[in-house]
């Protein structure tokens, strides 16, 4: 069959046939085509591979390096603890060093003004010594010439023995009585055995002086009975029941109200003071009194009844009114009989119901001058009425 | 002076013998430091008026006779004391080391009162010898004192008056 009779079927066929072939060799370079990409696709993904490997591996490093900073951190920290610490030490003993050198500071000062003053007394010092050496050059002069020495110096001598002789004690008393005692201490028996017949001489003589004194007083004030003081005494003793005589003899050694102190038990704070003479300090007087009261009373284990009373010395007693939060320690001198001790307990017990009732809170000056001004009032009264 | 309201308080010095108690107090109340050492037997009782801003301060300061033990001394002594203090000495350990036992006693006799605890003769250490002594000393004080050189002397009686009032 020609190809001019070829049907149109075939012709068609031959044409699909074409196409076919053609799509195919398309389709397959197209396949071809998809595959080289895909081993290139391939290739990139085991390229990423790698560098994700790679990432993980640089994360893990990472990591340690974390783990390393933060362990660092924390030793830093640590470290910083310490040196705070080392800085509040250094910072406390810069301020102890500050201190010692503010002290050498104002010891250097006085050193200093010290050293000036004596610079000072060596220039005087100094002086003196230029003029008394011109003095010794003159008096040397004066020396070598028996005549001009004789009579530069008579006078001066003469003066000297007149003024020794008056002066004597002053002058030579202090030696005279060194020597005297150490005489008396080497050779104790001669000087007792020497002087004990005029002790007993002067002892003897000053006992019948004083008996005629007191004799005598109370011979005036026995004269004087019909005198209106004398009078008032017999009035007196009629109505308190006094012996005339005792009333006599409390005249001439009457008891004389010298201090009162009013004193907080515990503490030996002073709550109030009259004094006659103003002589101590009273708050430490005050204080020293209680200190012995509380040692004497510690010592040989007094109940609480038992307390100080009475203290003696010389012509004086100091008698021991005792309250619950205080006591009174009244200073007498003189005579003093029970009669007066009981007037005065009763007097005391009186001011204090009066004036003392109240507790304590604290001892200032207000609570002070309030309670002395009317102590001193109250002890008027008591010393007029009697 | 005068003219200022006064208020009268009771303060005790104690702690061991020869601490310096007695030469602190020559040094407050009489501005002299005692060169020669005189024990104290019993109590012996000084007076100091402190001025502050609105009124005086009378102190009347009781030098009490040193003993080992601060149980030794007469009970009595420590009534009615409204301000303490305790003096021991730096370079006597002795001197220090019943410190927490005398400080209790002291607490239980005197409930609520103010205790100064002073380290005396501090003249007699150096810088480093402080702090040698500081690391035994059982107890910090609250200051160190010297009676020979006047250190800290006023500072420890302030002190203790404003703690007192």
């Amino acid at each position: 069959m020609s190809e001019s009779n070829k049907t149109l079927f075939e012709q068609l066929q031959e044409i699909l046939l074409n196409e076919e072939r053609e799509s195919r060799k398309q389709l397959k370079e197209k396949i071809d085509d998809v595959k080289q990409e895909i081993h290139v696709h391939k290739q990139d993904l085991e390229e990423f591979k790698e560098e994700v490997n790679s990432f993980q591996y640089d994360i893990g490093t990472f990591k340690e390096d974390v783990d390393e900073f933060q362990e660092d951190v924390e030793e830093f920290k640590e470290e910083i603890g310490g040196f705070k610490e080392q800085v509040d030490d250094f910072r406390f003993e810069y301020r102890q060093f500050q201190n010692q050198v503010y002290g050498y500071q104002t010891d250097v000062n006085e050193f200093k003004e010290e050293v000036e003053e004596f610079k000072e007394e060596v220039e005087e010092f100094q002086e003196e010594i230029k003029e008394f050496k011109e003095e010794v050059e003159d008096f040397k002069e004066g020396i070598e010439d028996p005549n001009m020495f004789k009579e530069k110096v008579q006078p001066v001598v003469d003066e000297k023995i007149y003024e020794v002789k008056n002066n004597f004690n002053e002058v030579f008393g202090e030696e005279m009585r060194h020597s005297i005692k150490l005489q008396i201490v080497e050779s104790k028996e001669d000087f007792v055995e020497a002087l004990y017949p005029l002790v007993g001489k002067l002892v003897k003589s000053y006992v019948r002086n004083e008996f005629e004194k007191l004799l005598e007083s109370i011979n005036g004030r026995l004269e004087s009975a019909f005198s209106i003081r004398g009078l008032l005494n017999r009035v007196k003793s009629f109505f308190t029941g006094v012996r005339y005589e005792e009333l006599a003899i409390r005249n001439v050694f009457g008891s004389i109200i010298e201090e009162v102190f009013i004193i907080h038990r515990e503490s030996g704070l002073l709550i109030g003071n009259y004094s006659r003479n103003n002589t101590a300090d009273v708050d430490m007087v005050a204080g020293m009194l209680t200190a012995i009261k509380q040692f004497s009373e510690e010592t040989f284990n007094a109940t609480p009844d038992e307390e100080l009373e009475t203290i003696e010395y010389g012509s004086n007693k100091v008698v021991i009114q005792n309250f619950y939060k205080y006591y009174i320690a009244t200073v007498i001198s003189g005579v003093i009989d029970s009669r007066f001790k009981s007037r005065l307990n009763n007097h005391l017990i009186n001011f204090s119901e009066k004036n003392l009732s109240k507790p304590i809170a604290q001892i200032d000056s207000e609570l002070f001058d309030g309670i002395s001004k009317k102590l001193k009032l109250s002890f008027y009264e008591f010393e007029e009425i009697n | 002076m005068s003219s200022k309201r006064s208020i009268s308080k009771k303060v005790i010095l104690i702690g061991s013998f020869c601490v310096g108690k007695t030469s602190l107090i020559s040094s407050f109340v009489y501005r002299k430091f005692p060169f020669i050492y005189q024990t104290t037997l019993g109590v012996r009782i000084d007076k100091k008026v402190v001025e502050l801003d609105d009124l005086n301060l009378n102190m009347i300061i009781w030098d009490i006779g040193g003993e080992q033990n601060q149980s030794r001394i007469p009970q009595s002594y420590y009534l009615g004391s409204d301000g303490v203090i305790y003096v021991f000495d730096l370079t006597r350990p002795s001197s220090f080391f019943n410190i927490e036992e005398d400080l209790k006693y002291i607490n239980d006799m005197l409930p609520g009162v103010p205790v100064i605890v002073t380290g005396n003769k501090s003249d007699l250490l150096d810088e480093k010898g402080l702090a040698e002594t500081e690391n035994i000393l059982p107890v910090k004080p609250d200051i160190y004192s010297s009676a020979k050189t006047g250190k800290n002397v006023d500072i420890m009686f302030d002190k203790l008056a404003n703690k007192m009032l």
